[in-house]
């Protein structure tokens, strides 16, 4: 019966951990490490192997020879071996890595940058290159469009203009890609052939935006004028 | 035993209790947060709207008082209002409840109302007089202008502000009527009708089908297998294709007129970071110039350089008779580490590019360099179309100068002596920015 009444006891312990899981949980920060993949670990491969430090393929895939060739890296320049690739073993390999820099780091990129990088990472990440350019090339399409307003600010922050800033996702750090992808819709790159709209046919329902001529569809989004 | 049935007939109903006060306290707690938000977005929709009333209202006065105005510096100073309080106002507009294509005539209005009144304060400083189709133009903004304002203070005074609804955005209906009536302006101007609608000129006539344009696509990328992916119905029609095999991805498209390479972007290899050497500068445009040769531009100018994620972005721009044309521009895309040519960019190139009869300027080299400000050193002068809008474009002398450590091009119209830009060149670790 003892038994018993530990078990149930659990049971509001339970109970009681659920009412503290409400309180806020703070996020641990990003780093690379053993089991990454993506373009950051390809980068922090091509830096290694530029240095000596790792012969094996520029793969993307952070494995034990990746971890060997950045603990080997570490001890040689003063930086705790544990083969993880955190802001700092980042910034003495170079790198300015989006997905692993602190925020002081980050914020290397012009604030114009930053902020269309974080858009684009908050509405297209997981779409095609391409696609990323093009939500990028979109902001920017409006920006020199009459119907809108005229900064990359003012167009990102109008109101009901893109769900990842009513959902907060605007918020999230922008990986590697994403900030590539600013940089070259900055540098005029325009995939979209001009469009002003983008909308994702499978969540939208909206009337207006699905009667426009569509000008070209990249990945699961639908670019139009 | 009964320990533990004490623990039932006390703890359950005791932790329960707490559990529940504990969750009554959240509750009550959120509601109120959200109370208090609400009233802050409130409050923030009103003052915009107030902002906005005001604004029109001003930009109504503005509009009024050149009316009356004659003296260029009169004139000048009610542009100058004109301008600034179309930006007010948009910047108010931007912070209400509503979509975008909700506010997108009325913003649109406001743009160009202040895009309007900055060619015509551009036309005043140069000694020119308003014609009758501007002054016309004029009235037409001040009755749209009145309308307007009324409206917007009407809603002011009876406190009928534009409220949020649960999902964040306008509650009300929008007036379709209203956004109908806004005047059109004939002028030349970035944000001009004439300007956002213009049409491709560097581009021939005849078009080519799917068929011809993966033929023309896989000539130019013989040893990747291409796929088609469509066709984009932009503003220049392209078909689109791509590769993603050993050597990367690869995207490109073919013009539907003229069958001519749109762009390209591939997969770059390099990581190089810092700013290049002269040696390596050097290097890159050695590259980029032979490939511009290779695939037929002609003569060309390097202009800015842009490097980041180990690749360079190479600017070069059209010469024709030795004068530099700044909007037909191409992007050449090179890799750091390995000096090839992974992307191009020609969409301003194929919108710009044609022959062009540029009148003989009616200043000499040396006349553009005695307009230029004593405390600037020259250090390099020439010829250059500078595009005003996507339909006008300028003779100018284009001034290299510096001052000190800081940069600046200067470009002094060909024809007038004015000053038409005059930027300043920050170095940076990513390349050379004008602003």
């Amino acid at each position: 019966m003892r038994k018993i009444v530990w078990k149930k006891g659990r049971v509001w312990l339970l109970v009681l951990i659920l009412l503290c899981s409400l309180l806020p949980v703070i996020g641990e920060a990003a780093t690379l490490k053993r089991g990454s993949t993506g373009a950051d670990v390809s980068a922090v491969q091509k830096r290694l192997k530029q240095w000596g430090y790792y012969s094996g393929a520029i793969d993307g895939k952070f494995g034990p020879a990746t971890e060997r060739a950045v603990k080997w890296f570490q001890q040689k320049n003063g930086l705790k071996a544990d083969g993880i690739v955190g802001a700092k073993t980042a910034a003495a390999l170079g790198l300015s890595l989006s997905s692993v820099s602190s925020s002081s780091g980050s914020k290397a990129a012009s604030g114009d940058v930053y902020l269309l990088a974080q858009c684009i990472y908050g509405e297209s990440r997981g779409e095609p290159y391409k696609g990323q350019v093009a939500v990028g090339a979109v902001v920017l399409n409006r920006v020199k469009s009459s119907a809108f307003p005229n900064s990359i600010s003012g167009v990102i922050y109008q109101r009901g203009a893109f769900s990842a800033v009513d959902d907060g996702q605007i918020n999230l750090t922008p990986d590697a890609n994403a900030l590539k992808a600013a940089k070259d819709a900055m540098n005029g790159w325009d995939p979209t052939g001009g469009c002003l709209f983008y909308y994702n046919p499978d969540k939208t329902t909206n009337a207006w935006i699905r009667s426009k001529p569509i000008v070209l569809r990249i990945g699961s989004h639908v670019f139009c004028k | 035993m009964r320990l533990s049935k004490k623990i039932w007939l006390f703890g359950l109903p005791a932790i329960l209790l707490i559990g529940f006060a504990v969750l009554g306290v959240l509750y009550l707690k959120q509601r109120e947060t959200i109370a208090a938000q609400e009233r802050i977005i409130a409050s923030q929709t009103e003052s915009a709207y107030h902002a906005l009333s005001n604004d029109l209202n001003d930009l109504n006065i503005a509009l009024n008082k050149l009316e009356a105005a004659s003296t260029p510096a009169r004139l000048s100073k009610s542009f100058s209002d004109v301008r600034r309080l179309s930006a007010g106002a948009v910047r108010a507009l931007t912070l209400l409840p509503g979509t975008c294509e909700e506010h997108a005539s009325l913003m649109q209005f406001l743009t160009r109302t202040g895009d309007y009144a900055d060619s015509l304060l551009d036309r005043v400083l140069n000694g020119q007089m308003l014609s009758e189709e501007q002054l016309r133009s004029l009235a037409d903004l001040r009755t749209c202008c009145a309308d307007l304002s009324e409206t917007y203070d009407g809603d002011c005074l009876s406190g009928n502000f534009p409220t949020v609804g649960a999902d964040g955005f306008y509650a009300g209906e929008t007036d379709e009527e209203t956004i109908a009536n806004y005047p059109s302006l004939l002028y030349d101007g970035p944000f001009s009708e004439s300007s956002e609608a213009a049409e491709p000129l560097g581009l021939p006539e005849e078009t080519v089908d799917e068929a011809e344009a993966a033929r023309l696509a896989q000539e130019l990328f013989p040893d990747r297998t291409l796929q088609f992916d469509g066709r984009t119905e932009g503003t220049i029609v392209t078909y689109d294709f791509s590769a993603n095999d050993e050597n990367g991805e690869l995207c490109l498209s073919i013009t539907e007129r003229g069958g001519t390479l749109y762009y390209f972007m591939g997969t770059p290899s390099g990581t190089s970071d810092a700013p290049p050497s002269d040696e390596e500068s050097e290097r890159l445009h050695k590259a980029a110039s032979a490939y511009l040769s290779e695939h037929g531009f002609g003569e060309m100018s390097p202009s800015y350089a842009q490097y980041y994620a180990g690749a360079v972005v190479l600017n070069y721009a059209a010469l024709s008779d030795g004068v530099i044309l700044y909007a037909d521009l191409v992007k050449v895309y090179v890799d750091r580490d390995t000096n090839e040519v992974f992307g191009l960019d020609t969409q301003n190139y194929r919108f710009h590019h044609r022959p062009r009869h540029v009148e003989a300027p009616a200043l000499t080299e040396q006349d553009a360099r005695d307009r230029i400000s004593d405390a600037l050193t020259i250090e390099a002068v020439a010829p250059a179309l500078i595009p005003k809008s996507n339909t006008h474009e300028v003779l100018c002398y284009e001034c290299k100068c510096k001052k000190d450590d800081v940069f600046f091009i200067v470009y002094i119209n060909a024809q007038t002596g004015a000053e038409e830009e005059i930027f300043e060149v920050i170095n940076s670790a990513e390349g050379d920015l004008v602003v």
